[in-house]
């Protein structure tokens, strides 16, 4: 077998499996449910279980923006504490009295990010933005620009990664943090990432229309439903159906009277 | 100027071009090609090479919402006009500074694919083909961001022209690529201009091209000041002017001086012993041993993606080794108490822009002097530039001013070891003068400099000692052999 066969066959190989236009109906819809429901059980049935995943499949790609994310909780608990701490107390821990608003909040909001995030994480980890923008805009039929914007920015996502270990190193040896704390470290931090990151974007701009990008031709191709697709569907139906029985308070019901 | 050939497959005459913020930053500007010729476009940085390349594609006023008056003619079509713009990927495919930021697809054979999906021309077989074409097909599914700088080069050009497009317009192609890319750039070109194609290149190091070259249109502060003809290009005359306008035309042997002997006499800074270093567990350099001493300047100099950055990012205690170790000053960098890690051993890396922690110039020499005591004036007093630039962010700079600053910013540290990455990448000879006298600076005051590098130009002007990285090993050479090296593959090419 000669390497480039092999290369062939691995490509064969990728366009095997799922299709990332179902995938990202199924990211979508989800990112609607988690917004939309506001009950905490049917947000936590769809939500953790989606996170896990997520996260378990973006760990060895991402593990500093989902360490990132997890931080994030922290400024999630203030901003509780702060605007919604009302309602009897639930917690009381020295001077910091918790009660319920806070703790209602906290959850909901946790568990809706976090689902979010999952979702979001499950997505890029199993797409490749290639695919996904031949995917999008021939299943789909998604506006051409819309699609390679969606794909640039998954790329981005790996692009950013590695600016950001450049730009740790390079604090490392200037004396600075390499991992943000104060605003003004964040700035440090942020201010070349986004400077890189603008450039690119400008420029991979420009490059591709001086590739031809306006003047791509997209064929129109079905929505391909293999298994895989059947079960990603079936899924999003079924959490579906989760988010409206929560909203309807069916799911609360069902909890009350439960035996236990 | 010569008269304006009419028959020419690329004719533009820019009275100004300008972007939206700035008034005239080319201007009276006319070059023409034709049919089979290579023109050549040379300048100081800063003279509006790059604009002037925006503006004859039609990016300048249609992306960039900048001015252009004029009137050009790229193979039929007049890409100033909205309808004719669209056309021009068809005729012509053009590649800009920066590599990395011009890459859109995650894999080289996604983006080969992009282009030929986009006009139509999406076929396997083409896309290795030009993978082959261009070295690149081993690398054909590598995530982008793994391939190393002059790969990264190899693949903007590869995807650029897959269509093969009539007219070629390329902007600093040398820029990173290493010997053996270069060769194969100006063999893909040759091809190009036997069947009948025309390229404009801009480009610093003339050398590469004077033999292709019909002829060569000199900028100097936005107005094209002078054109030399084929003929004009064989004589040393020519040559020498080019020279004095700040265009390196010369060979680098013109360089070679005798004063550079290798001094033994300095304490050893770097000291690597059986080291193998690299990613995950994927070793990319293995057994290497060197020693650099106290006021010495090495280059590195190997293929792309051969290790040499992977060597100097674990010099710096930026990488951990896989096996065997890393001394800078008798100190493990990584694990070292000095403070700022700097000091010791600091890394410029490829792209200046990681080291800036500021959002002014001010701000960021500030910053400097802050951490490491060092006055501001010390900082800029070789660069005068500085002062009308404080108010910068430092991301704005010209290519060859964020090098400066970040190189100065390096130096500031005095470090013991100063490690450099392709310092000369897209440099015009003044900007080499700094970067030789801020060299300078560091070896008088001890440092050990270790550049990795693919420039002949920078090996004969300032190397003491030379490594040769490739095949996963470092072996040390003399410093004309290096060049030898570095010349071998484009002396039949």
């Amino acid at each position: 077998m000669t390497r480039s066969s092999i290369w062939r066959s691995r490509y064969a190989g990728r366009e095997g499996s799922l299709d990332p236009a179902v995938l990202f109906v199924y990211g979508l819809a989800l990112t609607l449910v988690l917004f939309i429901d506001r009950d905490a059980l049917s947000l936590a049935l769809i939500g953790v279980p989606n996170a896990f995943i997520g996260f378990a499949l973006g760990w060895r790609k991402y593990k500093v923006l989902i360490a990132l994310f997890l931080l994030g909780f922290a400024g999630l608990a203030i901003n509780a504490l702060l605007l919604t701490n009302v309602g009897p107390a639930v917690l009381v821990v020295g001077p910091l009295i918790v009660r319920a608003g806070a703790v209602n909040t906290f959850v909901t909001v946790g568990l809706r990010i976090t689902g979010i995030a999952g979702v979001a994480f499950l997505f890029v980890s199993l797409v490749d933005p290639a695919r996904t923008v031949r995917s999008l805009e021939r299943e789909l039929r998604l506006p051409k620009g819309v699609c390679f914007a969606l794909a640039y920015a998954l790329r981005l996502i790996n692009l950013l990664s590695k600016d950001l270990r450049e730009v740790q190193g390079a604090r490392i040896l200037r004396g600075y943090r390499s991992v943000p704390i104060t605003p003004s470290d964040i700035k440090s931090v942020l201010t070349p990432l986004l400077s890189v990151g603008y450039e690119r974007a400008l420029w991979v701009g420009i490059a591709a229309e001086l590739r031809g990008f306006r003047l791509r031709s997209v064929s129109k191709e079905p929505l391909r439903i293999g298994w895989r697709e059947a079960i990603v569907l079936t899924l999003l139906a079924l959490q579906i159906l989760v988010a409206l029985a929560g909203t309807l308070g069916y799911l609360q019901l069902v909890a009350t009277y439960t035996p236990h | 100027m010569t008269e304006r050939r009419s028959s020419a497959v690329l004719e533009a005459h820019i009275e100004e071009a300008s972007y939206p913020s700035k008034r005239g930053v080319v201007k009276n500007s006319f070059f023409s090609g034709n049919g089979g010729e290579l023109t050549l476009i040379a300048g100081p940085s800063g003279s509006g090479k790059t604009t002037l390349l925006l503006a004859i594609t039609g990016v300048l006023k249609h992306l960039l919402q900048g001015r252009v008056v004029g009137k050009v003619n790229l193979a039929g079509i007049n890409p100033l006009t909205e309808e004719d713009f669209i056309e021009v990927p068809r005729v012509v495919g053009a590649v800009m500074q920066d590599p990395d930021k011009q890459l859109a697809m995650p894999t080289p054979y996604d983006e080969v694919l992009f282009t030929l999906e986009n006009l139509g021309l999406g076929d396997e077989e083409r896309v290795w083909s030009v993978l082959r074409e261009y070295g690149l097909e081993e690398h054909a599914f590598k995530p982008v961001e793994h391939l190393s700088g002059g790969q990264q080069r190899r693949l903007v050009i590869a995807a650029a022209l897959a269509h093969d497009p009539e007219v070629v317009v390329l902007d600093e192609p040398t820029a990173s690529l290493d010997p053996w890319g270069i060769k194969s750039l100006k063999e893909t070109l040759k091809k190009l201009l036997d069947r009948g194609k025309t390229a404009v290149v801009v480009e610093h190091k003339l050398r590469y091209f004077l033999d292709t070259a019909s002829r060569i249109y000199v900028i100097k502060n936005g107005v094209m000041s002078a054109e030399y003809s084929r003929n004009d290009l064989r004589s040393s005359n020519a040559l020498r002017q080019l020279l004095m306008t700040g265009i390196d035309a010369l060979p680098p042997e013109a360089h070679i001086h005798d004063a550079r002997d290798v001094r033994r006499s300095g304490e050893a800074v770097v000291l690597v012993e059986g080291l193998a270093c690299g990613y995950g567990d994927e070793a990319v350099l293995e057994d290497v041993d060197m020693e650099i001493r106290s006021g010495e300047v090495a280059v590195l100099v190997g293929p792309n993606g051969s290790g040499k950055t992977t060597l100097l990012k674990c010099i710096a205690g930026l990488l951990t080794p896989m096996d065997g170790r890393v001394r800078v000053c008798g100190e493990d960098p990584r694990h070292t108490n000095i403070r700022p890690r700097g000091r010791l051993a600091f890394y410029v890396p490829q792209i200046p822009d990681y080291v800036f922690v500021s959002s002014t110039v001010e701000g960021e020499l500030g910053e400097v002097s802050r951490k490491v005591g060092v006055p501001v004036s010390e900082i800029t007093h070789s660069a005068p530039w500085v002062k009308g630039a404080l108010d910068q962010p430092p991301y704005r700079l010209s290519h060859g001013q964020r090098r400066w600053l970040a190189l100065s910013i390096g130096l500031a540290y005095r470090p013991r070891a100063l490690l450099l990455d392709e310092p000369t990448t897209g440099l015009d000879l003044r900007f080499m003068g700094e970067l030789r006298r801020l060299l300078a600076r560091a070896t008088r005051a001890g440092a050990a400099v270790l550049i990795a590098t693919h420039d002949p130009r920078l090996v004969a002007e300032v190397a003491d000692r030379a490594f040769i990285v490739d095949s996963g090993r470092v072996r040390e050479v003399g410093v004309v052999d290096a060049l030898k090296y570095l010349e071998e593959p484009l002396r039949g090419s």
